[in-house]
């Protein structure tokens, strides 16, 4: 921090503007990843749960594995991946 | 045969290995190197979220409801989605603050209270203990099984055991030494253990390698894939229930809810999972891979949980072997030696990486947050006139993990029979979720007072003791089981697991329900109705706007006081050792450059902050300030004050920012400005241009006039003829100068913008058959023939029919005066080209060279040789002719080759939306 601690970001926006950027590739790129994330997680809220959770919980099978299982196992993979995606690509 | 020894020395042959890599990376480390800066180390390394109880315990809970493991991993699937925001804050403020544990955190944000860091150190071991035993009851009776090889054997209650005979404890001490001598080689101001990361990192790949192994071979080596194993399943009635457990076995949708949320809250605030998460985390960009690689772990150490399960109920008898041990049992009933130990093997990977770093974050903790501020203000242990406090430091922090470990072992002995694995790790997980108020609360609300965060913390851990410890208790028999059945004293109100008449729910979530109630209650109200002090405001702004902070030099506004460098120096060495204290000095001093040089001796603000800080990485943020305030004398700044500096601060801000906003508004008006002035320069030096030009071609038909007047005056006798011809003279030049100044005075309305233009739709055919008519007779005069080429009918154009007659009248004059003297030839051109209509006027005269196409429609340019040639006409018609086409929307040009006559062009656009009417006007 030595370094930095000549001066604050205060008196310097652009410095600030350079340390968000730092982050995450830019401010903007930083604050829409941030709310693509949030809503993921919302979505992830809604899918586990009631009711959606409900509408699964039926005595059939896919491919031999119970609806429910097969459920929680395929929409989390793609949670996953949508966070990965999102994480990953430049907003 | 799995004997004994092999078991015991494989173990040992394992965590030889742990150590050989943390050595190594603790040495890679040391040659700055470092092995664990690296997205996928960090991501394994969180995978130390998965202990023993994930091992062996989520298949017996999946043996007893189907789902019920499943929202301990999907809540921190969820949870980490939000860790872009959160996480990245908390980490941020971490390093800028040097915090060395949760414990730190939570003190540090409430105005460094040591208080409240110990009681978040109590709550944290307390809480901790279960989850602890929990890891030695699955090493010790894994151990158990396993040794019974081929022979699958349930160990034995712990109660009937001498506790010399007891495989736990000796577990307990073996990871005790284990782990001091893992973390505390040595003390670290930054607290980083990286050879630990390291280890931890390599124990996530065991443990779900092994996991994993032993998934295939019991889903495709017993049974024939997952939907043979489900199908087998299916006819059994117990099994057949848990196809579809929600509702039925697994509870209501509540219980999953508060499980999710549960575990939401665990991966951030167990002290493993900060230690792992916060404080070793090297790079803030490392989270970035972790947020969808520690989900893809979690998932991956899930996928066979649920075969396993139902392949151990439906291998063995009901009741015979517990379905915790499925994982180990099934292996060795089907006989596979090395796969038993493999799996044994991850098991105690997955525990002992829980173990080592849960005592290491509960030792700074107690050391750090609990012992030192309590110790450090006793006078009587004269610790200030210690000259070397690291031997102190690193023993408390030994002792802490004996401990840690033998208060874990008691509470196996004591409760640890009760419950399966998972109950006893969701004891705990509840337990740390009491500081979620506190520190959710900490980062994004200035509002949270110390106080209020104490009085959370009292209630919510007040609640947990009661509705979950114990119970637990009660139900090992050390209190009467009637406690649980009719309440204490026989009130139903105050049953532990009933609290006010709330039923139906399973313990755990009740136990939330109430305890979040209380924890956040009395955290908002206690921090809404009291008052912040200096320095819980100061802490306040630090943490919540960390983002909108620089470096260190912003906590060091709020210091004033006067210390002297040597106090300082000797209180870094007493912490840090000597050689140390002096390196860090001299880089600070170097780095500040020439003004340390000349006052040595006296220290500044920042100068005292940066001790401090170096100082809370050693020994937390709370007794840190209590050592520095021992050698300093310090001015206490009011609230007030801190207020004022805040304000100040953000005053700066914004008035900068206003500054700024001004300044480039200042830039964009000079801008303007300057072509303003460059446009008024040029328009002047056009009128100086304007003014000589017309002067002089006034005074050329003046001198004429006057000249032929003056000749009429002195000489009575000229002949009549003569006298006629100077006469015909004279009038043709008052008739040009009145043509010239009319046409000054149009361009000057014209250019001045105050010409009045009377827009219509005009049919230019018509426009332009009544002009060439109007003209025939000139042209007969003139002995010029005119040939005007028609359509039938053209689109209206809008414009002003009077100006463009006047274009009109202006090129065929100008044509008739320049056509071919003897055989003139004018031709008029009506053509519709793209969205305009085109009109041409051709003569047959010398034509224009190249190089006047353009400026002859400047003012005052003729075509021809104006020096020699007499002027034939104003120089001003195509001028203004240009000025009246440009006002419509067109343009005009010439073409032309010199000696081939020469044509000029001008185009209307047609009306974007001509009515049918005046198309059909003709």
């Amino acid at each position: 921090m030595h370094e930095t601690a000549n001066c604050e970001f205060e008196s310097d926006p652009d410095r600030y503007r350079a340390a968000r950027a730092a982050q995450g590739g830019g401010v903007d790129n930083f604050e829409i990843k941030a709310q693509r994330l949030v809503a993921l997680c919302m979505l992830g809220v809604l899918l586990f749960n009631y009711p959606l959770l409900a509408l699964f919980n039926v005595a059939a099978t896919v491919f031999g594995i119970p609806v429910l299982y097969a459920y929680i196992f395929t929409a989390w993979s793609l949670l996953i991946a949508c966070m990965a995606y999102v994480v990953e690509t430049k907003a | 045969m799995l004997q004994g020894w092999v078991i015991v020395g494989t173990s040992f042959a394992y965590l030889g290995l742990l150590f050989a890599i943390a050595y190594y990376a603790d040495r890679r480390a040391d040659a700055g190197r470092s092995v664990i800066a690296s997205p996928y180390i960090y991501s394994l390394s969180l995978g130390v979220y998965a202990t023993a109880w994930t091992f062996y315990g989520s298949v017996g809970r999946a043996a007893a409801d189907g789902v019920g493991f499943l929202p301990i991993y999907i809540g921190p699937t969820l949870m980490i989605a939000l860790w872009w925001v959160v996480m990245r804050k908390i980490i941020r403020i971490s390093k800028r603050n040097r915090i060395t544990s949760l414990a730190d955190f939570i003190a540090s944000r409430y105005g460094k209270s040591a208080l409240l860091g110990g009681l978040v150190t109590i709550i944290a071991v307390v809480g901790i203990l279960p989850y602890i035993s929990l890891q030695l009851k699955a090493v010790s009776n894994s151990f158990s099984i396993v040794l019974q090889y081929p022979h699958i054997i349930m160990p034995a209650k712990v109660g009937a055991m001498p506790v010399l005979q007891d495989t736990a404890l000796w577990v307990a001490l073996i990871l005790a030494a284990f782990t001091i001598v893992f973390g505390t080689r040595h003390l670290d101001a930054a607290e980083h253990h990286e050879g630990m990361v390291a280890a931890i990192a390599f124990e996530s790949l065991v443990k779900l390698l092994a996991f994993l192994a032993v998934g295939v071979f019991i889903t495709f080596g017993i049974y024939n894939g997952f939907g043979d194993v489900f199908d087998r399943a299916a006819a059994v009635p117990k099994l057949n229930a848990m196809m579809t457990p929600l509702e039925g076995v697994a509870g209501g949708y509540a219980s999953w809810m508060w499980l999710t949320i549960l575990s939401m809250l665990a991966i951030m605030f167990l002290p493993r999972q900060f230690q792992v998460a916060v404080i070793e985390n090297v790079d803030e960009k490392h989270l970035n891979k972790a947020i969808w690689l520690f989900p893809l772990y979690m998932i991956a150490i899930n996928i066979f949980v649920l075969p396993i399960a139902f392949g151990g109920v439906l291998h063995f008898p009901a009741g015979s072997v517990d379905a915790d041990t499925f994982v180990l049992t099934l292996p060795m009933a089907e006989k596979q030696e090395l796969l038993a130990l493999l799996v044994f093997i991850g098991g105690l990977s997955a525990a002992t990486g829980m173990v080592i770093v849960e005592t290491i974050a509960l030792s700074t903790m107690v050391c750090n947050d609990l012992l030192m501020p309590i110790l450090l203000r006793q006078p009587w242990l004269k610790l200030n006139q210690r000259k070397d406090l690291t031997g102190l430091l690193l023993g408390i922090r030994r002792g802490a993990i004996v401990l840690v470990l033998l208060l874990g072992y008691l509470y196996f002995r004591l409760a640890g029979e009760a419950y399966a694995l998972v109950s006893i790790g969701l004891i705990s997980f509840a337990a740390v979720a009491q500081f979620a108020p506190a520190v959710f609360g900490g980062i994004f609300w200035k509002g949270g007072t110390r106080r209020g965060a104490l009085c959370g913390l009292l209630a919510g851990f007040g609640v947990w003791l009661y509705t979950l410890l114990l119970p637990a208790l009660a139900r090992s028999g050390w209190l009467p089981i009637g406690l649980l059945e009719h309440g204490p004293f026989g009130i139903e109100l105050l049953n532990p697991q009933q609290l006010f008449g709330l039923t139906r729910l399973d313990h755990i979530t009740h136990a939330m329900i109430w305890s979040m109630i209380a924890n956040t209650g009395a955290y908002v109200i206690a921090s809404l109705w009291g008052v912040q002090s200096a320095d819980e405001h100061r802490q306040a702004s630090l943490f919540v706007d960390v983002f909108k902070q620089g470096g260190e030099r912003g906590e060091a506004r709020f210091w004033r006081g006067t210390a002297s460098v040597p106090d300082l120096y000797r209180l870094l060495a007493r912490f840090v050792g000597s050689a140390s204290a002096v390196s860090t000095i001299d880089d600070y001093t170097q780095s500040k450059g020439p003004q340390y040089r000349e006052n040595p001796l006296q220290a500044d603000a920042e100068f005292v902050h940066h001790v401090e800080m170096q100082l809370a990485g050693a020994i937390g943020a709370a007794s840190a300030r209590i050592m520095v305030a021992s050698v300093v004398k310090e001015e206490a700044l009011t609230v007030d004050e801190v207020r004022e500096i805040l304000d100040e601060a953000s005053q700066v801000v914004v008035y900068s920012h206003r500054l700024e906003q001004k300044s480039r508004e200042l830039e964009a008006a000079t801008a303007e400005l300057r072509i303003a002035n460059e446009r008024l320069t040029e328009l002047d030096r056009l009128k100086d241009d304007f003014i000589s030009t017309v002067t002089h071609e006034l005074r050329t038909p003046l001198t004429s006039i006057r000249a032929f007047s003056e000749i009429l005056l002195d000489d009575p006798k000229i002949e009549l003829a003569q006298r006629k011809n100077f006469l015909g003279i004279i009038t043709k030049e008052t008739a040009r100068l009145s043509r010239l100044i009319n046409q000054v005075l149009d361009l000057s309305k014209i250019e001045s913008g105050a010409a009045e233009w009377q827009e219509s739709s005009v049919d230019m055919k018509e426009l332009v058959a009544d002009t060439v008519a109007g003209m025939s007779q000139l042209f007969q005069e003139k002995n010029v023939r005119l040939d005007a080429d028609l359509p039938e009918r053209v689109p209206a154009v809008t414009a002003d029919f009077d100006r463009i007659v006047q274009v009109l009248l202006n090129l065929l004059s100008n044509a008739i005066k320049f056509c071919d003297r003897d055989h003139g030839e004018v031709r008029v051109a009506l053509t519709e080209h793209d969205a305009c209509l085109q009109v041409a006027v051709c003569d047959n005269g010398p034509g224009i060279g190249a190089e006047d196409h353009a400026a002859i429609f400047d003012k005052f340019r003729q075509g021809g040789d104006t020096l020699t040639g007499k002027p034939q006409g104003t120089g001003l018609g195509l001028h203004i002719s240009r000025h009246i086409v440009e006002r419509f929307g067109g343009k005009i040009w010439a073409e032309s080759r010199p000696g081939q006559g020469a044509c000029f062009y001008f185009t209307l656009p047609i009306a974007a939306t001509p009515a049918p009417a005046q198309g059909g006007n003709t």
